[in-house]
């Protein structure tokens, strides 16, 4: 071969390099995530936030408030609150006082939007309005007997009763659930470790379930046991859900369904294994966004993996008002937010 | 140069309407133990619509030209290395995941061991000869996990025999800072000098970055002997090389299974 052919042979072999996965694109089948009723198209470039401006670490929360703007909680101090409107153009940030902000609630309180935050390294709940303004900050809780100093209480997660009670789950710390009034005095304390069902295991997160008017309960996330575990308002322990092999994060319910953020799965342990579950109002796993078809032997769901590396660590999901879902995602290159839109 | 020019603004006119293509998650490799005594099964997981799962058994990179898998594999031979990848047209293909089966050996009367680090100890005596293994998750209590400089097992057959090979399984897992051992000695027992005599050793370079597998390495002795009381001696690496974050530190070795053909 003289080496005019070869040139010529070696352009056309990187050319066909480059274009045959994009001819190979236009072909594809779009990609539509989830099973059954629940399926949905993604949109990894949702967020406009510019990264200079506004930049992110760990993506761990978001909720949409009354007026349908959608709110990311990070952990970077810059701006620990990027507030969004639905079609991902940032409109406002605040917040630079929560190094360790991890869990993100909306309460609607007598009409007023109002925000819990847990900070895993001020071992602290704050509660505020919607644009930041300090209202309340729960200490670690003495009140409870079981804890000494305020290292050990850890909080990464809290749930409001309509009532306005505050259930705050320990859930780096000693994964108790402290229940406490809307003016923050202690009512009780449950879960904690230990052998029983009634016991938790990285109570991650946790939601009120008003889905049956006539029995409202807590599901509470038991991560390390890989299942949710349902309690009365009043701390009783009902039921375990299990999802094996899923490191589930916060239930978050809208309508008849539950959603959740996997973290990650046991059969891929430390390698952005996660992806996102949906159960219907019977606590069944009807639809995997990047996982596995869901399918069940008796009444427990088979192991759940991850089959579509679309996720990396997702962390907490928000369903807006139009059914669509946010996916905010930790330690995973610091990406912004996922958007997803149902079928 | 005219015809580059083309192909370069037929690559971005391409880019601009190509969507985005995702890589399919690596296939699950479901079995009890990589240990069997007549024949095992490999169970391959992967309930994805649009993707398939194919596989190899002769240690190749998978292609879609490969085994299709449809339902469990049965496995028989001495040592066989499975290699599976998903894949479908709508996606990137998986990693590749593999696994090495391996049939057992000789009957083992006991092993005894250097007393493991206690965080990864156990209190089962047979760990090493219980024919279970294979499983890369180095705390899930089949393994031994050491972090001494010298790491001493003593193998007792059930009769005497002509030794073939030692085998041992050994974890790679460096980011958790578990290393294949520097050196492997191996000895017998030699009844007329009634002294342990070296039959066999393997050192291991550790020049790079390896993925974390398990990793099953056979020593095979210079000479036939007959023996039924062998004897190894593993010495961790003391230094972590210079490639690796924890670089100067003690580095792990974790054994989960021997075997003696």
């Amino acid at each position: 071969m003289n080496r005019r052919t070869f040139i010529k042979n070696s352009s056309l072999a990187t050319a066909s390099l480059y274009a045959t996965p994009l001819l190979y694109g236009s072909d594809m089948n779009e990609l539509i995530l989830g099973h059954n009723k629940k399926r949905y198209r993604i949109n990894t470039k949702w967020s406009q936030a510019d990264f200079a401006r506004n930049p992110v670490k760990d993506c761990h929360e978001m909720v949409q408030d009354k007026s349908g703007r959608i709110l990311l909680l990070t952990n970077e101090t810059k701006n620990n609150v990027i507030i969004y409107d639905k079609s991902g153009r940032l409109i406002t940030t605040w917040g630079n006082e929560y190094p360790g902000a991890h869990g993100l609630t909306l309460f609607h309180e007598n009409g007023t939007d109002t925000l819990f935050i847990c900070d895993n390294n001020r071992h602290q709940v704050i509660k505020t309005t919607i644009d930041g303004r300090v209202l309340m900050t729960l200490d670690y809780p003495k009140e409870t007997g079981v804890y000494t100093k305020a290292d050990e209480y850890i909080p990464t997660e809290t749930a409001i009763a309509a009532n306005g009670d505050i259930y705050v789950a320990d859930g780096y710390g000693k994964d108790f659930i402290i229940q406490y009034d809307y003016k923050g005095n202690y009512i009780r304390h449950f879960g904690g470790r230990g052998n029983e069902e009634k016991h938790l295991l990285n109570a991650h997160g946790i939601c009120v379930d008003y889905r049956d008017k006539n029995n409202p309960c807590l599901v509470v996330t038991s991560r390390q046991q890989h299942a949710f575990k349902r309690y009365t308002l009043n701390g009783t322990y009902i039921n375990t859900i299990p999802l094996p092999g899923a490191w589930v994060c916060r239930p978050v319910i809208k309508g008849d369904y539950l959603y959740a953020a996997v973290l990650q799965t046991d059969a891929r342990q430390g390698d952005k294994s996660g992806f996102v579950t949906i159960l219907d109002k019977n606590f069944k796993v009807i639809s995997n966004l990047g996982g596995n078809e869901p399918a069940y032997t008796g009444n427990k769901p088979n192991e759940l993996y991850q089959t579509i590396k679309v996720f990396q660590y997702p962390h907490d999901v928000c369903i807006d008002d139009e059914e669509n879902i946010y996916v905010a995602q930790w330690n995973s290159g610091q990406v912004y937010p996922y958007k997803l839109q149902p079928l | 140069m005219k015809r580059l020019a083309f192909l370069f603004l037929l690559v971005i006119t391409q880019c601009s309407f190509a969507q985005q293509l995702f890589q399919l998650a690596p296939p699950l490799l479901n079995y009890r133990s990589v240990f069997f005594q007549d024949k095992t099964t490999l169970e391959i997981k992967f309930e994805q619509p649009g993707a398939e799962v194919r596989y190899t058994i002769n240690g190749n990179e998978p292609t879609a030209k490969d085994r299709l898998y449809t339902k469990p594999i049965v496995i028989a031979g001495k040592r066989t290395s499975i290699k599976a990848k998903a894949m479908g047209t709508d996606f990137l293909p998986s990693e590749t995941v593999s696994v090495e089966f391996i049939k057992t050996g000789k009957a083992i009367q006991q092993i005894n061991f250097t007393a493991p680090n206690p965080k990864y100890t156990t209190n089962n005596k047979n760990i090493l000869n219980d024919q279970m293994g294979g499983n890369t998750n180095f705390s899930s209590g089949a393994w031994l996990g050491y972090d001494s400089d010298t790491v001493e097992i003593d193998i007792v057959l059930k009769k005497k025999e002509t030794i073939n090979a030692v085998l041992l399984d050994l974890l790679q897992n460096e980011s958790s800072w578990i290393f294949l051992p520097e050196q492997i000695l191996l000895y017998y027992y030699d009844e007329a000098q009634k002294s342990y005599l070296p039959l066999g050793k393997e050192t291991f370079l550790g020049e790079g970055p390896s993925p974390k597998q398990c990793s099953a390495h056979e020593i095979i002795p210079k000479r036939k002997v007959k023996t039924n009381k062998l004897k190894l001696v593993l010495s961790p690496l003391k230094k972590i090389p210079a490639w690796h974050p924890g670089k100067d530190n003690h580095a792990w070795i974790f054994i989960d299974e021997i075997q003696v053909y």
